[in-house]
């Protein structure tokens, strides 16, 4: 989408270069000798003159035509003049070309890296005079940029690789859903798309979030189960209706986990050190409607992850989502511009969420809500959005319907009616984000009348909010435990302890159940105790043994071992003499396999073993080791060659 | 050898007792109410209540008509309960300390809404409302404005993974799920309305507060004795461990500024 745009304001601003060049010099004015430069210098870069390009690119950045900023300081990334690329990136950034930001973090994780000054001098033919070419108008003799802009902080150029962490991170949930499918216990889960059903959740979700309410679990798994179900249709329908509710229950995180992803991530810190942080997100939550019901709405992480804008600003990626909405529509892609109407409504739905967090902060408490700076201005702000988009929303309304009534092609009638549709939903949600916004000052005038001008106070006392809970919520965890310990004591009261009387048990006993609560007791995380070690020889037994077995060449005879294994204890010769017996018939093929480049071999001694050994008898054995050819490598047939 | 009276020590020590008994209240009582009166007017029979409630381990916090006895257990005392015994579960996903500090929040959240502002805590007339999703949604809120403050003030507000010990308080709260459903479609005690739930709950059996209206509307408003407890004791001892530990509490802006600590 970036490329196509790009070569779309690439090619207006060519043909409105060539419509306003005159032919007189004489007449030239700065501005038609910049754009001059600038179809000069893309013309060189074309032809792979790098250098005549710049030279051109700089001429015509210096007036800023066209997309002269971006071409010169793409270029120059390219050409790896980093420093004074980031000068022009940062222009064309404050220009508004958004492609810009890209390039100013590759330049500023380019300098951090290779260069650690401010590298003017080190690349000379930044330094080399500028010669514009023939004609010579009046230019500044200064580079724009202004020096030391922007450059050196490196923790800033990481701040684009913690977000592209962070936005991979959202993507994790989905990515482990497909690696963990076998966990669904009796379900044959490798037909089903995991990751494809959470997707289509999260779609859900967000279409059906609205200012005040989420939708429930049940809707969410009844509008999933058919998608799942046409992943495997010779599956039964309560097969589908679990895939579904299993994936949903992953997105939520149900578990000891504690309902919330956590991913760490590392960053280089302004002193140079690499530090670890965690990184907690959720993809859909759980909360409280109204009447106490529950419900699930899609976090903005979600929806970013969804929309696939990772971690941008809201309120541009909703203007750029219309432009292209717009540029689709007239160039008549209605397909493409269904799913670009599609994320405009998201990003409407995430700014609602914004806003209603916003007032809902207003409308509770006065004092806690800054009301001479913070909340006007966002309110203005929140009503200009609004007056925009139903500007932007409306005109894009009648030119759909202008094309859906214009139409010929069936198909085209019909995703034009589609459009139709999600457009006057975007319109409908900002009206009633509107007429919140409308009534959030009146709210604050009559909080303000309640709760400031009801008379001067009458003693001392605390504001529990400000000087309590406030400060304590700032504290590290170690250390607020114990001031909210002494508040919790003091709170309280007294708390009588029990004392058992036989007429309060009997009361007790004899009460009537009481009516199942609301809130489900505290999941009890049992206690495991380790598994008891049963084995007769431990691992110390079995290292030992292998070095008392580990013979080399030489020839060993049993009972000789056997006496060395008994210093050790009474347990370790019976283990020396299993492996021994073992050895009588050593398993070649799975030394083969495993690598094992040795194996034990035994073979009878002849005389009948010393019988002081408890636990064991019979006929003592010679045992050596030998070497294991791999059979295929060497001549066929011999498996095994002695080496002793 | 003469008997002393006793019938005053048992006098006084009915009132204590009556003390005990969060839900009393000298209103519904005669006996009670003529105790009230009698601690009122005859110093040697408070003199004895206080000394009887001292060798219980008790402080006599105040005594009204509205509000009865009101009685603090005092450090070490066997009426007292920790929060320790009360965040007791079985659970040992997060560190003791994160479950302690959820509930110590939702206890504190619980009184600063009741009374949200300074004039409220020491107007003895007033009577505050709070429910669960109020006192959730504040704390979330103070939470909100510090995350956003965190992330102005620092490059990366990301808490460290080599030290989570030094993670923040908001930032426990705010990780915390509000509401979670059960296999059995009920709430999730663990979820911080769970919690403020079970703190609200938990201060009606102590005769702190009274629930409102129906079962599930989940209201309440207090009753004086919670006011006398948060702002004689539990403020006033909270507060002071916040400045031993050099944090300094900001004042609360505006022409109502109350004075602060009556101890410095």
């Amino acid at each position: 989408m970036i490329d196509d745009d790009l070569s779309v304001r690439r090619w207006m601003k060519l043909v409105e270069t060539r419509h306003r060049r005159r032919p007189p010099r004489t007449e030239m004015s700065p501005f038609d000798h910049a754009e001059l430069a600038l179809e000069n210098g893309r013309k060189a870069e074309h032809a792979g003159r790098l250098d005549e390009a710049l030279q051109n690119l700089r001429v015509a950045a210096r007036e800023g035509v066209g997309d002269s900023l971006l071409l010169l300081s793409g270029l120059l990334v390219r050409t790896k003049r980093y420093a004074e690329a980031l000068d022009w990136a940062l222009l064309a950034e404050a220009e508004g070309f958004c492609e810009a930001v890209d390039l100013v973090a590759r330049c500023r994780t380019a300098l951090g890296v290779s260069f650690p000054e401010r590298p003017t001098e080190s690349s000379p033919a930044d330094q080399a005079p500028i010669a514009p070419p023939a004609i010579t108008v009046t230019q500044r003799q200064e580079l724009p940029a202004a020096p030391g802009r922007g450059i050196g902080s490196t923790a800033s150029a990481d701040l684009g690789l913690t977000r592209r962490l962070k936005a991979l991170a959202c993507t994790v949930p989905l990515h482990e859903l497909d690696h963990h499918k076998a966990k669904l216990e009796r379900i044959d889960a490798a037909v089903y798309q995991m990751a494809e059903i959470a997707m289509h959740i999260i779609d859900q979700v967000t279409i059906a979030m609205d200012f005040d309410t989420g939708v429930v679990h049940e809707v969410v798994e009844d509008r999933v189960t058919p998608f799942v179900a046409s992943q495997a249709p010779d599956r039964g329908a309560p097969e589908h209706r679990r895939v579904a509710r299993w994936v949903l229950e992953k997105l939520i995180n149900v578990g000891p986990g504690g309902r919330v992803f956590r991913h760490v991530y590392g960053e280089i810190d302004a002193d140079g050190t690499y530090q670890r942080h965690t990184f907690d997100f959720k993809l859909i939550r759980e909360v409280a409607g109204v009447k106490g019901e529950i419900y699930l709405r899609a976090t903005d992480e979600a929806i970013n992850v969804l929309v696939g804008a990772l971690d941008t600003d809201v309120e541009s990626a909703q203007v750029a989502a219309e432009v292209k909405l717009d540029n689709l529509i007239n160039r008549g892609q209605l397909e493409d511009a269904r799913i670009a109407a599609e994320q405009a409504r998201y990003r409407t739905v995430q700014y609602g969420e914004m806003l209603r967090h916003k007032l809902d902060a207003t409308r509770r408490n006065v004092r806690v809500v800054d009301w001479e700076h913070e909340l006007p201005e966002m309110l203005d702000r929140a009503l200009a959005h609004v007056e925009g988009r139903c500007k932007v929303e409306h005109a894009i309304l009648r030119n759909i319907t202008e094309a859906r009534d214009g139409s010929e092609d069936p198909g085209h009638k019909l995703r034009a009616a589609e459009l139709v549709d999600i457009v006057t939903d975007c319109i409908r949600r900002h009206t009633q984000l509107q007429s919140r916004l409308q009534s959030a000052r009146s709210v604050f005038r009559e909080e303000q009348d309640r709760q400031q001008f009801s008379g001067p106070p009458q003693r001392a006392a605390l504001d529990l909010h400000g000087q309590l809970l406030r400060p304590l919520l700032e504290l590290p965890v170690s250390e607020a435990v114990a001031p909210l310990d002494t508040f919790f004591r003091l709170a309280s009261g007294v708390c009588p302890p029990d004392v058992m009387a036989l007429p309060a048990l009997v009361s007790m006993l004899l009460r009537p159940v009481a009516d199942r609560s609301a809130t489900a007791g505290p999941v009890i995380v049992p206690e495991v105790d380790p598994v008891p070690d049963h084995r007769r020889f431990t691992d110390e037994h079995r290292r030992r043994a292998a070095a008392l077995l580990d013979l080399g060449e030489e020839i060993c005879d049993l009972g000789s071992l056997l006496r060395e294994a008994a210093d050790f204890d009474d347990d370790l010769p019976v283990l020396v003499a299993l492996r021994a017996a073992h050895a009588y018939s050593p398993g070649i093929g799975a030394a083969v396999v495993h690598g094992h480049d040795r194996v034990l071999l035994a073979v009878p001694a002849g005389w009948p073993i010393d019988p002081t050994f408890p636990g064991v008898t019979g006929d003592d054995l010679l045992l050596t080791t030998a070497k294991v050819v791999d059979a295929a490598a060497d001549q066929p047939g011999t498996v095994l060659k002695e080496s002793a | 050898m003469s008997r002393p009276d006793v019938s005053d020590t048992e006098q006084a020590a009915r009132l204590v007792g009556l003390g005990l008994r969060g839900r009393q209240a000298p209103d519904r009582d005669l006996v009670y109410r003529d105790l009230v009166l009698r601690y009122q007017q005859d110093e040697v029979f408070a003199a004895s209540v206080s000394a009887i409630a001292d060798g219980l381990g008790l402080t006599v916090l105040d005594v009204t008509r509205r509000s009865g006895i009101v009685l603090a257990a005092q450090a070490g005392s066997a009426f007292e309960i920790r929060i320790d015994e009360y965040a007791r579960q079985a659970k040992h996903r997060e560190r003791p300390d994160t479950e302690k500090l959820l509930h110590g929040i939702a206890h504190l959240a619980v009184a600063a809404l009741s009374f949200p502002r300074p004039d409220d805590l020491a107007n003895d007339q007033y009577v505050g409302r709070v429910s669960v999703e109020s006192v959730d949604l504040v704390v979330r809120e103070t939470c909100r404005l510090l995350e956003e403050r965190a992330n102005r003030d620092s490059v990366n507000a990301d808490p460290s993974a080599e030290e989570p010990e030094l993670e923040r308080a908001w930032r426990a709260y705010q990780r915390r799920h509000e509401v979670a459903s059960t296999k059995d479609n009920r709430r999730n005690s663990d979820s911080t309305r769970g919690m403020v739930s079970r703190a609200l709950r938990w201060l009606v059996e102590r005769g702190l507060l009274q629930a409102m209206g129906e079962e599930g509307d989940e209201a309440f408003r207090t009753t004086s004795r919670y006011q006398i407890h948060v702002r004689q004791l539990a403020s006033q001892a909270a507060f002071r461990e916040l400045l031993d530990l050099g944090v300094v509490p900001p004042s609360t802006g505006g022409g109502l500024d109350i004075a602060t600590d009556p101890q410095i």
